[in-house]
């Protein structure tokens, strides 16, 4: 089972929020360029500066004295799709889980999150082509799908994310979040060259990167036979004693994880290196709370306090972002 | 290299073991599936180059380290050639080889004399000798003639080849003689840096406390000494130790008597070997006695030479280890008569009136040419006598001055000289003239009378009177006399002098008195030769005993004519006739070489080969001369003990030579030589600590 409560609970009450203006027809916790639509009322949300006054509830401000909008079922039209590699390098794992266990956690923790909050989430599950496509939706029912979907993928095949990038620029027809889920040990520039075209379509992407420490830290300490997790029967094989370059191979990694955060800074694409030694609820917050900070929304959950007076916050000045 | 635990050197397959841990190790391996394999490949490609040659250098220490081990325990020995001369030479050398070629390197065993392996060993070092270096090689026989001198060797060949051609001497090495030779070639070296190099069999023989004062000037000169040991010391050896004319005149047709001596230097008695005579060239076996193992044996000979002149006589052994020592030569002269003089003091008118009468039947008697000229002491040539081998002065009442004299000079020069007592004998003037002249013995007291009865024969084994001492002492008891002349016999007798026997009387009166003066001889009885005084004369054993004296006085012949190898040969006629085209034909070469003549003699010093050295000349009427000398080897050269390590280092002090072991075509160092295993270790140690600083080093991250 890739859904882990605990760290359901712990980042639902942070929230997911799209940092770029998406697509939608009922704006609300995502803001959008259109108008919404009547729907069913859903609840009253708190006022966000730059909410359509037209949906302010006076009667609920006489009654609490607090400035709250209407939401109605379709508000939120935050369309997130999830890429999730289940290419054979994300098949390595000496520890409790492997990378694509980690990665399907998280996967599935970002989908609940979404569900949760209301948001359409789609999943894309992908290795040299696509293996798997689930529309986006935000309905509980979706959340299954997707959890089923994770748990009947297995790792295998090469990495080609290029290729899916491109596929998943053309299934996706609105503006909306895209989550990368990977290890990005692929081809770097017609990777980017992928995420470029959809963020010339206006999607907002996130990338999780999905590492083991062993990848990162070469901690053996006898000899090794390296054998290419994606070589398949003709696999490549390296016999060599770690410790003879382990500081020049963790500077190799360096070096990449480095450029990976560069290029997506440069990009104003969301870059988050996670390990699969680390605690994903931990490592989660943290990076939701980021968001929160960067973007001047006032959080909600445990891990927030008090809520901020949204007369008082303006809205944190955008990143330096760039197709 | 040579070295002490050769079977050890198996353990070089040790060597193999750090390899076969590093193939070992490859196999031992945890296998990854790998994702990043594009950065792992980057990483080990760029340091692929320095991790390979990381493994290789660590992978060469181990390898080298095993092998170092395995060479320390085997104990490694340095050659003192090749390689050992090589690193032990820093500069241009004057390097001196010295051979020893004397006899004891004669000794076989395992098909090869010492000789042989000390020619390999020499031209191993010859051929190891680079032409920058300058040689002196020589033998040591003769000790003051090198072969080369500080010459330059481009080429060896020439000089092994002669070096081939050495055979063993038959003389002893002098040590000290060589080492005076070595001294000079030092004192004029063309280099400073200077190199002994001694090849010899380390016989006890010939080494003495002499040659420490040139060992250790040469130390304090800095001279690096090298002995070559080529000497086996499991020796069993059987010499003629000696082969000795006994009687000091041959005379033809007489036996003349000889004496040989035989040393068994082996674990084992030998009976019934033949040996062989030759006499001028004509060779008969003779039976040898049983030679008791260890032991020395006695073998009497008695020889008939019938023709006067010279012989050549060579008596050997049959072949063993050393066939050096087996053969000894005599040169026999061999007189054509014996010339005594009688100066009778009392020429009786009838027979056996005088004391020459008994005088002259007792030196006749038998077929042996024994001349006899008889004189009264009035005959003119009583002061001047004709050439004679033994005068006898018998009852001569007064010595006149001219005559002491000349007999005085005749016996200093040789002659024999015999005086009885008598009647008309003067105890005063014989005093005056004869003793203070050196003639008598002791000085004359008074005449005595008797009756003596009986003569006792002191026991000197080289007594004239020993053939005496072998008749039964009853028969000696019988001789009586009533007159005899008493001596002054001091309590030491002066040197020279001797009494050969005695009277059986209370106050054992000396009998017969021996005095040595010059290469002559004087015997003077107390009692007369005629039966004035004594009934000795008609005695049986009156004729041995004046027979045995007068053969004792005569001068031995041939003494300078038997001469030990190595020894200078000088021959001085006996008369001042000229030598004219003098030659000397040696044993060993039928060609006559031409000789110098040197303050009227001969000399010729390469006799270190024994067999008969024939001179030859021609006299004032061109008259073909010649002479024999026989040469004998030296018997000092024929011990074969050992000179223990410890006393060459006593001897050579200071110097401190390097002994190395010689074994065929090949040196070894032995005992305190070129062990190298000191140095191999301290490799080792500093190995071990750059393979344990490399190994961190390579195995530290990075």
């Amino acid at each position: 089972m890739h859904l882990s409560p605990e760290i359901i609970a712990r980042i639902t009450p942070l929230g997911l929020r799209a940092n770029r203006v998406v697509e939608g027809s009922i704006s609300g916790l995502h803001r959008s360029p259109l108008h919404g639509v009547s729907v069913e009322f859903a609840d009253y949300r708190e006022y966000s500066p730059g909410d359509d006054l037209r949906r302010l509830d006076w009667r609920a401000y006489a009654r609490s004295n607090k400035f709250q909008i209407k939401r109605y079922e379709e508000e939120s039209n935050l369309r997130a799709t999830l890429l999730l590699d289940a290419s054979a390098s994300m098949r390595y794992g000496r520890g409790a889980m492997t990378k694509f266990d980690y990665a399907a956690t998280l996967a599935a923790s970002m989908a609940a999150l979404l569900v949760k909050q209301r948001d359409a989430v789609g999943l894309s599950i992908f290795d040299e082509q696509e293996r798997g496509w689930l529309r986006p939706a935000a309905t509980q029912s979706q959340l299954a799908k997707i959890i089923d979907m994770l748990e009947k993928t297995k790792p295998d095949r090469k990495t080609e994310l290029s290729v899916v990038m491109n596929k998943v620029a053309d299934q996706i027809k609105s503006r909306g979040l895209v989550i990368v889920i990977s290890d990005l040990l692929t081809d770097l520039d017609s990777f980017y060259g992928g995420l470029g075209r959809l963020q010339y379509r206006g999607h907002e992407i996130l990338i999780f990167q999905v590492l083991d420490s062993d990848e990162i830290d070469m901690p053996f300490k006898d000899s090794v036979l390296f054998r290419d997790i994606e070589g398949g029967a003709a696999a490549e094989e390296l016999f060599a004693e770690p410790w003879a370059f382990r500081k020049a191979y963790k500077a190799a990694m360096e070096t990449f994880i480095a450029e990976v955060r560069g290029r997506c800074q440069f990009a104003g694409i969301d870059h988050l290196l996670l390990r699969t030694s680390d605690d994903l609820g931990t490592a989660l917050s943290h990076y939701l709370h980021g968001r929160h900070r960067l973007t001047g929304t006032p959080r909600a959950g445990k891990l927030t306090g008090a809520h901020p007076d949204p007369a008082a916050e303006a809205p944190a000045a955008p990143t330096a972002r760039g197709k | 290299m040579q070295f002490l635990a050769a079977p050890l050197l198996f353990g070089l397959v040790l060597a193999g073991v750090p390899i076969l841990i590093h193939l070992l190790n490859r196999r031992r391996f945890q296998l990854v599936e790998w994702a990043p394999m594009k950065y792992l490949k980057l990483t080990i490609r760029s340091n692929r180059r320095r991790m390979r040659i990381e493994q290789l250098l660590l992978l060469a220490l181990r390898t080298l380290l095993m092998v170092l081990i395995v060479l320390t325990i085997a104990r490694p020995i340095l050659s003192s050639t090749g390689v050992g001369a090589w690193l032990a030479r820093r500069a241009r050398t004057s390097r001196v080889i010295v051979l020893d070629d004397s006899l004891s390197m004669g000794y076989r065993q395992g098909g090869q004399t010492a000789l042989d392996l000390g020619k390999d060993a020499a031209a191993e070092v010859l051929r190891g000798t680079g032409a920058q270096d300058a040689v002196t090689l020589l033998t040591t026989a003769p000790a003051s003639l090198p072969l080369v001198r500080e010459a330059s060797l481009a080429d060896s060949t020439k000089l092994i080849s002669r070096i081939d051609a050495l055979r063993p001497t038959d003389a002893a090495c002098n040590w000290s003689a060589v080492f005076k030779t070595v001294d000079d070639c030092f004192a004029t070296a063309t280099f400073p840096q200077k190199q002994l190099i001694l090849i010899t069999d380390l016989r006890r023989a010939g080494w003495n406390n002499q040659v420490t004062e040139f060992t250790n000037r040469w130390a304090a000169m800095g001279v690096e000494a090298t002995v070559i040991d080529v000497g086996s010391r499991d020796t069993a050896n059987v010499s003629l130790a000696q082969f000795v004319q006994e009687d000091s005149l041959a005379l033809p047709g007489a036996a003349v008597k000889f004496s040989a001596t035989v040393r068994n230097n082996t674990p084992a008695s030998i009976d019934g070997a033949q040996g062989v005579l030759s006499v001028d060239g004509q060779s008969r076996p003779m039976m040898l006695p049983n030679l008791p193992a260890g032991a020395t044996t006695e073998l009497p000979l008695s020889i008939v030479l019938d023709t006067p002149g010279q012989h050549a006589l060579r008596l050997a052994l049959p072949d063993d280890a050393m066939n050096g020592d087996n053969a000894r030569f005599l040169s026999v002269n061999v007189r054509q008569s014996l010339e005594l003089a009688i100066i009778d003091g009392r020429m009786g008118a009838g027979p056996f009136e005088s004391a020459g009468d008994f005088l002259n039947v007792a030196f006749t008697v038998g077929d042996e040419p024994w001349h006899v000229t008889r004189m009264g002491d009035g005959d003119p040539l009583a002061a001047h006598l004709p050439p004679t081998d033994v005068a006898v002065i018998a009852d001569v009442a007064v010595i006149s001055p001219e005559m002491a004299a000349e007999y005085e000079r005749r016996v200093r020069d040789g002659m024999g000289l015999m005086i009885f007592a008598g009647e008309q004998l003067d105890p005063e003037s014989y005093n005056d003239r004869l003793f203070n002249s050196g003639l008598l013995p002791m000085k004359l007291a008074r005449v005595i009378d008797g009756p003596v009865q009986g003569i006792v024969i002191e026991g000197f084994s080289d007594s004239p009177l020993a053939p005496l001492a072998k008749i039964a002492p009853a028969a000696l008891a019988k001789i009586s006399t009533r007159r005899l002349v008493e001596v002054e016999s001091p309590a030491t007798l002066p040197e020279g002098v001797r009494v050969l026997a005695r009277w059986n009387d209370a106050d054992n009166h000396p009998a017969i008195i021996e005095k040595r003066l010059g290469r002559g001889r004087v015997i003077f009885w107390t009692t007369s030769a005629d039966r004035e005084w004594t009934d000795w004369p008609v005695d049986p054993t009156y004729v041995l005993a004046v027979r045995s004296a007068a053969l004792a006085a005569v001068r031995p012949d041939g003494g300078g004519d038997n001469l030990v190898a190595g020894h200078a040969l000088e021959y001085r006629p006996s008369d001042d006739r000229p030598m004219l085209s003098p030659r000397i034909i040696p044993p060993d070469d039928p060609t006559p070489q031409p000789l110098a003549i040197e303050d009227s003699a001969l000399r010729y010093p390469h006799t270190e080969g024994a067999g008969i050295y024939t001179l030859s000349w021609k006299d004032a009427l061109g008259k073909e001369q010649s002479h024999r000398i026989a040469v004998s080897y030296d018997p000092a050269a024929s011990d074969l003990e050992p000179l223990s390590e410890s006393r060459l280092d006593e001897l050579t002090d200071a110097l401190r030579p390097r002994i190395v072991q010689y074994h065929a075509g090949q040196l070894a160092a032995g005992g305190p030589g070129r062990e190298i295993w000191r140095t191999l270790a301290a490799a080792l140690l500093g190995l071990v600590f750059v393979e344990t600083l490399l190994a961190f080093w390579v195995g530290r991250e990075r």
